[in-house]
């Protein structure tokens, strides 16, 4: 198990970059404004030039902390990974949200190879609303978890609070 | 959400026992299937198309 004051380390950092992570979509999701809605051929190129950017130096590292920092969380405190079913869905969720990002790079990367080349129509592009908002709502469900740790112990934390209280009863 | 916490493991009165899956499990699955079955059938009409050719126009 984690010293107190690592644990609460670890806790800021992930809070941190869990925050951030959920920030930073919000800033994709902004991009798409003028992407989808502005006639300013020049500030359409603009937005998904940045909606790159934003993915790979803001969405990817934040999600990356996020999910390294809850699992270290899990694996270093009494909560676990597989015990209580708020933890294992937070993971499962997160860990698909991460996987997606990942995956959705090249998709990014030609949308901005698009809008960097001046002979290319931009207008043809159709933004990136479906899967910035669709993360935006798969990760706001780990942070109501987090936050209200609703009750279940899965089998496996049934099994293990078990262990732990006849061990305890035997010494 | 039940409005009840899980206990703090830390403080070493976790005392939930096997109950089988919790209502707000099987809610949250309820809701997970019908987000599926929603983008399945709103992406039926274009045939299924998705992913990084598709942003190409």
């Amino acid at each position: 198990m984690m010293a107190r004051g690592f644990r609460q380390l670890m806790l800021t950092v992930h809070v941190t970059a869990s925050v951030g992570w959920l920030g930073a979509i919000v800033a994709y999701v902004a991009l798409n404004v003028p992407a989808l809605a502005s006639g300013d051929e020049q500030l359409i190129r603009a937005a998904y030039l940045m909606m790159e950017v934003v993915l790979r130096y803001a969405l990817i590292p934040l999600a990356a902390v996020s999910l390294t920092t809850g699992i270290a969380q899990a694996l270093g405190t009494p909560w676990g990974l597989f015990r209580h079913y708020w933890v294992t869905i937070s993971l499962a969720l997160t860990a698909f949200a991460f996987v997606i990002l990942v995956l959705h790079v090249p998709a990014v990367e030609d949308m901005a190879a698009v809008a960097a080349n001046p002979r290319a129509d931009v207008t043809r592009l159709d933004g990136d609303l479906f899967h910035s908002v669709g993360g935006l709502v798969v990760l706001l469900v780990p942070l109501a978890l987090n936050i209200y740790k609703p009750r279940g112990l899965t089998r496996y934390g049934w099994r293990r609070t078990q262990e732990h209280r006849r061990t305890a009863s035997h010494t | 959400m039940t409005g009840r916490s899980a206990p703090d493991p830390t403080d070493g009165r976790a005392t939930d026992g096997p109950r089988g899956l919790p209502r707000w499990v099987r809610l949250l699955a309820l809701g997970f299937v019908l987000v599926v079955i929603v983008l399945v059938v709103t992406m039926l009409p274009v045939g299924g198309e998705h992913g990084p050719g598709r942003h190409g126009g």
